[in-house]
């Protein structure tokens, strides 16, 4: 299955900035946009360290958060550990970190700055 | 356009429903709507069912199909409504446009749920389908582990504690104590889930900051309305409930894209329209049904729909104004937190709520003077909800 969750996208009429893709631009109605790239380093918004998870996962529980990018795009991701604030600095991978069905799933995995 | 009104309801139990299959559940719903408005099956002409998991849980589709074969009411158009938690007020709201517009006279909107088919595990992942499949979904992301999230930033902005939700969660369990039809019938006090060693284990974090009496129980059940021209209501010798006003908005379907995520906008849209449509204001509101899945949900979506300012429902909670017996009672059915959650279900159980309230029918849990009541029903996280304004005529 194609994953959608691989790049961000730029508005080229008015500048928005959409991730994952759609057809239109939310605040303009443009259709076309142009490429851009995720930074190494992004902004923890929120988080939340979750123990009754789906059908499928086995760990005892996941932290996933949302993180803003250096360069705008905001993301959802695994963080690799509860020991986060609101506000801290995260390196962003991108990463295998999961299968579904047998299908490789890759995606953000966050991680406190050192 | 004509008036619409509400002339019959009907609930079945909520909780775990073993004998039942979901066909069950809807079929007792709409037969006790059907029974409250005293009318002859044959009059009604269009019927909604709302449903979310029909397929994934119970290998069942078509169920409006189903169920119009199963209580007598062929030849009759029918269709099955699927807007995640919000299937029901969705459902309410295409009801009321059929017969306000003149085209349908008589509809029965059923909504329900037979959610316990499966294990909690199999029924997380299931609600938690309709988040982004690729943006959201594959991280193991649940709509408790959504709610979590912004409770964080909610609580950090706005000043609330872990005790304020705490204490919406007792409100809603007392009320659900006078409410017969409740999943959860279970007094509960602060010592117990919050201020003792044992609230550790007696209350587990779910998705941190919310813990398991900060969430609504999985949930089978059904609800069940009849709509029909507010001047047909006399033939029935029934109290005139009308539907005032509705509203439905959207927003982003991922939270991460909201520019700011504690702004539950749908939720102000939605019920902005359903006041302007009403002709009132958010102050004339004397009770409300809130989507309070989860307690932080109660608190934000009562400041979203102006009820309160933002961060001012804490003043609410402090002083029991939110009671049955305070000056804005929120959720007095018990909410979703108590009477339970069983998702297609949920709006035209708000809807059959109000109705009760404002017919003076709600026993124990009656509150005093109502007349003009406000139904949200929240589906996805905030990007799909529709209000409701029910206000009863002299």
């Amino acid at each position: 299955m194609k994953r959608k969750n691989d790049k961000a996208y730029k508005c080229k009429k008015c500048g928005r900035i959409t991730y994952p893709e759609r057809v239109v631009c939310l605040n303009c109605g443009n259709r076309e946009f142009e490429i851009i790239p995720f930074t190494d380093e992004c902004t923890l918004i929120t988080y939340s360290q979750i123990f009754q998870l789906p059908w499928g996962i086995n760990d005892r529980y996941l932290t996933i958060g949302v993180c803003k990018f250096d360069n705008g795009i905001k993301a959802m991701g695994r963080i690799t550990t509860p020991e986060v604030k609101n506000g801290m600095r995260m390196k962003a991978n991108w990463t295998l970190f999961r299968e579904i069905a047998g299908e490789d799933v890759w995606g953000w995995v966050f991680e406190p700055l050192k | 356009m004509r008036n619409v009104a509400i002339l019959g309801v009907g609930m079945t139990d909520f909780g775990r429903l073993e004998d039942d299959t979901l066909m069950d559940i809807l079929s007792s719903a709409s037969i006790h709507a059907i029974d409250d408005a005293g009318i002859d099956p044959k009059l009604i002409d269009l019927v909604y069912v709302a449903n979310m998991g029909g397929g994934i849980l119970n290998h069942r589709t078509a169920v409006a199909s189903g169920l119009v074969d199963n209580i007598g009411l062929i030849p009759a158009a029918a269709d099955t409504i699927e807007n995640g938690p919000a299937s029901g007020g969705s459902a309410i709201k295409n009801g009321v446009m059929a017969v306000a517009s003149g085209y349908y006279d008589f509809v029965l909107v059923a909504g329900g749920e037979k959610m316990r088919d499966v294990s909690g595990w199999r029924a997380t992942d299931f609600v938690a389908t309709l988040t982004h499949p690729d943006a959201e979904y594959i991280y193991g992301i649940t709509l408790p582990g959504m709610a979590g999230m912004f409770a964080n930033l909610y609580m950090e902005k706005y000043g609330y504690t872990r005790r304020h939700l705490a204490e919406v969660a007792i409100k809603n369990h007392k009320n659900a104590l006078m409410n017969p039809y409740a999943h959860v019938q279970m007094d509960i006090a602060m010592k117990g889930i919050l201020d003792s060693p044992d609230s550790v284990v007696n209350n587990s974090p779910v998705a941190e900051p919310l813990h398991l009496f900060d969430s609504c129980p999985v949930s089978d059940g059904g609800a069940a309305i009849i709509l029909c021209p507010e001047d047909r209501v006399k033939e029935f010798n029934k109290p005139v409930i009308r539907v005032a006003g509705f509203g439905q908005a959207t927003d982003t379907l991922t939270l991460a894209e909201r520019d700011d995520p504690t702004d539950l906008k749908a939720v102000t849209l939605a019920c902005e329209q359903a006041y302007k449509r009403a002709g009132i204001k958010a102050k004339d509101i004397d009770f409300a049904e809130l989507h309070d899945a989860f307690t932080i949900l109660e608190i934000a979506e009562a400041e979203h729909a102006g009820l309160y300012k933002k961060g001012g429902y804490k003043k609410a909670i402090e002083s029991g104004d939110n009671k049955i017996t305070g000056s804005l009672p929120i959720n007095p059915s018990g909410g979703l937190k108590s009477r339970g959650h069983p998702v297609g279900a949920t709006g035209v159980a708000q809807a059959v709520e109000a109705t009760w309230q404002l017919r003076g029918e709600a026993g124990d849990r009656q509150v005093k003077n109502a007349r003009t009541a406000l139904t949200l029903n929240f589906g996805g996280f905030g990007n799909n909800v529709v209000a409701l304004v029910l206000r009863r005529e002299k």
